[in-house]
């Protein structure tokens, strides 16, 4: 093969993946403003400012390293923030402190609650980010891939004039949604950040500046329980597949409406996963993604709607095939099966739903024909498979 | 407006076809075009030059999408200043995003089938999941800096060099199934 055919048969690719690829970048580029005030983390960039000022002068290594594990049955927030002597890592000074607050999940994703806890005189910046590595982020003993997320939740002031942030990491299956052949909870897991970053010129033409190199790296099990509730269905439900705004230049054209077969739609406190199969000659990922994903969230008994969100990476909102006993995604009756899992912003009560929205189509709880409860694996220590490197400097640096 | 109306004031022979296309579109076109150039001032001539060729093409053409048709101009255009920069020493070293992907196949100098050749990497592209997709051509189709698509897709800079990494070792392991010896 010469150089010159190559490159002109790649010059050829279809108009559908060239298009394509415009749109995800204009899409996610769309999300990124809304979903940076939203969730981008101000406690804990204000906790790794503050780290930064502590370590200016010199840059050290502040690896640290986590090993906890938790067996709460946490089914809201608030019985999350019962666990005041998980000290997960202190600065010498004193000035910065991580408490480990608790885990919680379904079998898509885990959520790993913590306080950041910053002494009073700190100034705290405006814009800052943790440079998490999302793709490393993974289970020690398998390769699939992890999105994630990262969110403050409150603000307080503690007794003592500290500026108390309670914020999450949220991990979360980018690769596959296989919850009947694996399931996060009682997974050991590490994640390592690659240091800390800053965001100048913001929102108008933002760009990310490095503010300190170092490396972070936890690894903790992921010891909870499984608190989703799964209701079977096996009903067609019929989706309407509306334009949708990439950005002020890029609009597309509606969709025909499609017939979801949904079978079953898993419901946990942090999100939804639904699993349909549609005629194949209906399935038009990217349009899917959208009329799904970006419309769609949870109706509450009280009649407030709570929207469900792409997961800020991306992967998590990705059509993935779930094809059962079947191979891959086609059925043997020829029709495509498919998951999406949605999460929410915040935990919400799954008692409270009363239905589920996607689009403009309502799915209520009670038509569905048979309630599961989640798969409860067995609790219990597993070992921590912590890579090279990980947790050398937890002796030293953890004063408690 | 939609792009059927647009190509409705090209048959019209409407410089309002041109103008609508540069409030469309213009932001998307500007930045392909500085993505390959580097330059400012280079991708508003390439864009320029596109809205040109674009003239003298519709009619008789009457692309559907137009947006990729567009593009496909803009960055044959865009490629070829960039070349010319190259020659000329303007660019300072800089090299193309396919060049990344050129260098893990190996090229025997045979002719090939380009045609062929293309339905191959649209199967290989079609594979992938639409995020690797997605990421695999904008870096070497749009020629998206890896900064660039980090930020967009929200991702660190080293994980999408690791991901950009495995997706060339796939597509030279699906050629090579696929009989090229690459």
């Amino acid at each position: 093969m010469k150089r010159e055919n190559f490159e002109k048969a790649f010059e050829n690719i279809s108009d559908k993946t060239v298009t394509e690829a415009v749109l995800s970048r204009d899409k996610k580029r769309g999300r990124r403003g809304v979903l940076a005030k939203i969730l981008i983390p101000a406690a804990i960039l204000l906790l790794l400012s503050t780290v930064l000022a502590v370590n200016a002068a010199s840059p050290v290594d502040l690896s640290f390293y986590i090993s906890a594990s938790f067996s709460g049955d946490y089914t809201m927030l608030s019985d999350m923030v019962s666990m005041p002597d998980k000290v997960a890592y202190r600065n010498s000074g004193d000035e910065v402190r991580l408490e480990l607050k608790g885990v919680m999940g379904d079998s898509v994703s885990a959520v790993i609650y913590f306080d950041v806890v910053v002494s009073p005189g700190i100034e705290i910046p405006e814009r800052w980010y943790l440079d998490i590595d999302y793709d490393e982020l993974c289970l020690p003993w398998n390769s699939m891939g992890l999105g994630g997320s990262q969110g403050t939740l409150e603000h307080t002031v503690d007794a003592d004039g500290s500026n108390r942030f309670k914020s999450y990491v949220r991990v979360t299956q980018s690769d596959a949604i296989m919850p009947d052949s694996f399931n996060m909870s009682n997974q050991a897991f590490y994640i390592t950040l690659n240091g800390i970053g800053g965001w100048k010129n913001y929102p108008d033409n933002p760009e990310r500046f490095t503010v300190l190199e170092g490396k972070w790296s936890m690894a903790l099990q992921l010891n909870y329980r499984d608190i989703s509730t799964a209701y079977i269905f096996g009903k067609d439900y019929i989706v309407s597949q509306p334009e949708f705004v990439t950005d002020e230049m890029l609009v597309s054209e509606a969709g025909e409406p499609i017939t979801l077969n949904i079978n079953r739609i898993s419901l946990s406190p942090i999100g939804i996963t639904y699993y349909f199969s549609l005629p194949q000659e209906d399935v038009d990922e990217f349009r899917l993604f959208n009329s799904i994903g970006d419309v769609s969230g949870v109706k509450l008994k009280d009649g407030r709607i709570i929207a469900t969100r792409h997961s800020i990476f991306g992967d998590i909102a990705e059509l993935n095939s779930n094809g059962g006993s079947t191979s891959g995604r086609r059925g043997d009756d020829g029709r495509q099966y498919m998951s999406v899992n949605l999460r929410f912003e915040d935990v919400i009560d799954i008692a409270d739903v009363e239905s589920l929205l996607i689009s403009d189509t309502e799915i209520k709880l009670g038509d569905a024909v048979s309630v599961e409860k989640a798969y409860l694996p067995e609790s219990g220590e597993t070992e921590i498979a912590v890579p090279d490197g990980v947790g050398e400097s937890f002796e030293t640096d953890v004063t408690e | 407006m939609d792009d059927n109306e647009i190509i409705s004031l090209f048959n019209s022979r409407s410089e309002e076809a041109l103008h609508e296309i540069t409030h469309k579109y213009g932001r998307l076109l500007s930045k392909l075009a500085r993505d390959i150039t580097g330059s400012d001032e280079d991708a508003a001539e390439c864009v320029n030059d596109t809205l040109l060729a674009l003239w003298k093409c519709i009619p008789p053409e009457a692309p559907d999408p137009l947006l990729a048709y567009i593009m496909r101009i803009l960055r044959n255009l865009s490629i070829k200043r960039f070349r010319s920069n190259s020659a000329q020493k303007r660019n300072a070293g800089e090299v193309l995003c396919i060049d990344e992907l050129c260098e893990v196949l190996t090229f025997d100098g045979d002719e090939t089938d380009e045609n062929l050749l293309s339905a191959v990497i649209d199967r290989f592209l079609a594979s992938l999941k639409s995020a690797d997709r997605n990421l695999f051509v904008r870096r070497y189709w749009h020629n998206e800096s890896v900064r660039d698509i980090a930020f967009g897709m929200k991702m660190s800079e080293s994980a999408v060099k690791v991901r950009l990494y495995r997706l060339r070792g796939k597509m030279k392991t699906h050629l090579n199934k696929e009989g090229f010896n690459v």
